[in-house]
């Protein structure tokens, strides 16, 4: 069986079905964020780089979504945190994250499976909370 | 051939699931040509509590089958007993068959305990339960029938074992059922305000492991199984679309032992593009690698690991051997994709020592620090036909084991006497000697800490982390200075804070033991989670007392320690430091979807904030209500 890498996320389902009809590249970089309805980290694909659209399941209006990338595809891993200032420390206290799904504070960085992929993790990003 | 499948009393949990395995048999039936019923007294129950036996006469004089199957899991066993007395009682000439968990593991032990019991049928029922009703109804003889027991003139009988399913030929369960069981009335049961529907449904049967103290990988004879792909998404698919459901606990022993299977379906539920999400067993030592990020896109939404022990002679003991760095990189690596682990520990195998379960709770609070949800804490418990089940053991009956898991809130006195007395029958509600403790201190341990690990977690892990290998032996040594936890205290969440944060404060202030720092470390550790659960649950507590600034959403109040940088020792599992305990304020704040966020800080900003200087309040203000 022939093997090509993909990355997973959550979109709206509008953008879902505009990606799926061919239509929905606004711009030549899609942000595809790892968890449905949080922004905090999203995987940043050149449009030139996907093989394939694939549109799973939609719950809550969010649409899981499979890109299957070309062989030589890269992709940037973007981690949206609060920014530590000298006032504030953000307390990862894991009795805040219980409830399912709300796990995004721990996705601050690409996991094994995205570096062991293609290589291509670094944060190129991070944006405060406040201006 | 009319017959009536019986499910005895089985939960107090006003939620109520068809039972699976009952439902899973009468499709098979049906689709040999039999007329099967169905009764589902665990159901029935929660609109007539206590009137089971009743329901049950009127329930069979209603159908007036030929035969009536029971199943028992291992703590409705005693009900089950009654119903088979009760079918009797109504007419004699009904025949009677039992089999499932408990039933079906010691199918010659219960012909000898119950003499109503005409047949018994040891592990998977479908092929010979058929057998039998054709038997019954062409009048030809039982000695062919596999895996059933009954009695003959010269002691009782079991023939040889059945084969196995094939699984992959089963076809979809429910859409089968719609009329012998009425979905509604379970979907029903619900409540309306859980923000998921969630159902069991069979993916397949068997795990190829042989761990010590599992009673379902030998039941199912450790083959794995698993019923067709297209099946099981047509099942998802109906459930979904006629009943809402939305969630799916896949029920497998090990579903992910096979990752090509696992790849295949979550290619299918994909494609399927179904609004569910799905649940399954793991194991910490099958590497999924890419394969965690493919689950989650097909709605994998958590999974349940079972670890037992961080020692690695128990583990070896048990015949499991995972080590902690298997333990912690798949935690890790399902964290990244946003699937919930569920880490379930063991406490209390005959040669574990009271280090070795101290280090087995500061993994767990480890675990529970890195992101796992739920971390579980049981005692060991002897399910047979778990191998350990098979070992003569020095055991003796442990009330709070059954309490735990009786269908009833209270047990009646003449049920706790007849399980008392047969302890070759019941060996689950007799626990085993442990080198670690006795059975009230371990069940007192296994109380605390999962409930600590639930609603006091930082509390936990701090309190493992501090005492290390002693954590045991303080524990004991608190037991005997304090006195009992009362189950009873510990229902709620404001329950358990309410009994378990003065309970280990004055179990850290009497500790001699212990260092100063160590003790201020603890107790605001402690007076952080108050205020958090406080907070959380939207009741009023003392953090208000304590409180020095708040806005609509959310509350500052004084801490004695450094929360944020202990969560991440805790989660690293580095050793906790005096430097931690410095004085700061905590900030938490609630957005409008009901999401909590905390905010620690110190320095300069500490002294502005006590003068209520604007400047600062309004920064706050900006940053902790996003």
């Amino acid at each position: 069986m022939s093997a090509s890498q993909s990355v997973v996320g959550f979109v709206p389902d509008a953008l879902a079905k505009g990606l799926h009809d061919g239509k929905g590249f606004a711009h030549d970089v899609l942000e595809l964020p790892l968890e449905a309805g949080k922004q905090g980290t999203h995987l940043r694909v050149r449009r030139n780089d996907i093989h394939e659209v694939r549109v799973g399941p939609s719950k809550a209006g969010h649409t899981s979504l499979q890109l299957i990338l070309k062989p030589e595809a890269t992709y940037e891993l973007v981690a949206k945190a609060p920014k530590e200032s000298e006032l504030l420390t953000a307390i990862q206290d894991p009795a805040f994250l219980y409830g399912l799904g709300r796990l995004h504070w721990f996705v601050i960085y690409a996991g094994p499976i995205y570096r062991q992929q293609n290589g291509a993790f670094k944060l190129v990003e991070e944006q405060t909370s406040r201006s | 051939m009319k017959i009536l499948l019986v499910q005895p009393p089985l939960t107090m949990s006003p939620e109520v699931h068809p039972p699976l395995g009952l439902c899973v048999l009468a499709s098979h039936l049906r689709r040999a040509g039999h007329d099967p019923s169905l009764l589902d007294l665990d159901l029935e129950e929660k609109s007539r509590p206590g009137e089971y036996v009743q329901t049950f006469r009127a329930a069979v004089r209603e159908h007036n089958p030929r035969v009536i199957g029971f199943t028992s899991m291992f703590n409705n066993s005693l009900h089950a007993e009654r119903l088979i007395q009760a079918a009797k009682g109504v007419d004699d000439g009904i025949i009677t068959v039992a089999g499932g968990s408990h039933f079906g593991a010691l199918p010659r032990e219960c012909l000898r305990r119950i003499p109503q019991l005409d047949f018994a049928i040891r592990g998977e029922g479908e092929a010979s339960l058929t057998a039998l009703l054709f038997s019954l109804e062409s009048s030809t003889p039982t000695q062919g029938i596999p895996s059933l027991c009954y009695r003959l003139p010269g002691g009782i009988q079991e023939n040889h074992a059945a084969s196995l399913l094939d699984l992959d030929g089963v076809e979809p369960t429910w859409s089968g059922l719609e009329t012998i069981l009425d979905l509604k009335r379970y979907a029903a049961t619900v409540p309306s305000d859980s923000p998921r529907k969630a159902i069991y449904i069979e993916a397949g049967r068997g795990c190829p492991f042989a761990c010590s103290f599992c009673a379902t990988a030998p039941f199912w004879e450790r083959r794995y199984r698993v019923k067709s792909i297209g099946c099981i998404v047509d099942e998802m698919r109906y459930l979904c679309e006629e009943y809402g459901y939305d969630t799916f606990m896949l029920v497998h022993d090990l579903l992910t032992a096979d990752r090509d299977f696992v790849s295949d379906f979550c290619d299918a539920v994909f494609d399927a593009r179904l609004p569910v999400e799905w649940t399954a067993n793991h194991r910490a030592d099958i590497s999924l690698g890419a394969l965690a990020a493919k689950m989650r896109s097909a709605g994998c939404l958590s999974v349940f690991m079972g670890i037992e022990s961080a020692s690695s002679r128990i583990q070896k003991e048990m015949h499991k051997g995972l080590t902690h760095g298997q333990i912690m990189s798949t935690v890790h690596s399902l964290r990244d994709v946003a699937i919930s682990s569920t880490c379930s520990f063991i406490i209390g195998f005959p040669s574990e020592t009271a280090v070795d379960v101290s280090d087995t709770l500061h993994l767990a609070g480890r675990l529970k620090m890195a992101g796992a949800e739920p971390v579980q804490v049981h005692r060991l418990r002897r399910w047979p036909p778990a191998p350990l089940a098979a070992l003569d053991l020095e055991a003796s009956f442990d009330l709070e084991a059954l309490r735990l898991e009786y269908p009833s809130e209270t047990i009646p006195q003449e049920d706790i006497k007849t399980i008392e007395a047969d302890p070759a029958f019941f060996m689950g509600y007799f626990t085993p000697e442990t080198q670690a403790g006795s059975s009230f201190q371990m069940a007192q341990l296994e109380l605390l800490f999962a409930n600590l690990l639930a609603i006091l977690p930082i509390t936990a892990a701090a309190l493992a982390s501090i005492y290390g290998e002693r954590l045991v032996a303080a524990h004991c040594d608190a037991l005997m200075a304090q006195g009992a936890i009362s189950r009873a205290d510990l229902s709620t969440a404001l329950g358990v804070r309410d009994t378990l944060a003065p309970y280990i404060a004055a179990w850290v202030a009497r500790d001699d033991s212990l260092k100063e720092w160590q003790r201020v470390l603890l107790q605001g550790i402690l007076a952080y989670e108050r205020a958090r659960i406080g907070f959380m649950a939207t009741a009023g507590d003392e953090s208000q007392a304590t409180m020095v600034a708040s806005g609509s959403n959310w509350t500052v109040f004084p801490a004695a320690i450094n929360v944020a940088e202990i969560l991440r020792k805790l989660a690293d599992g580095q050793e906790l430091t005096p430097d931690l305990c410095a004085d700061g304020y905590i900030a938490l704040s609630r957005n409008e979807n009901g999401a909590v966020r905390g905010f620690s800080f110190g320095g300069d900003s500490m002294s502005r904030l006590r003068q209520r200087d604007p400047e600062i309040l309004s920064i706050l203000e900006s940053t902790i209500s996003q």
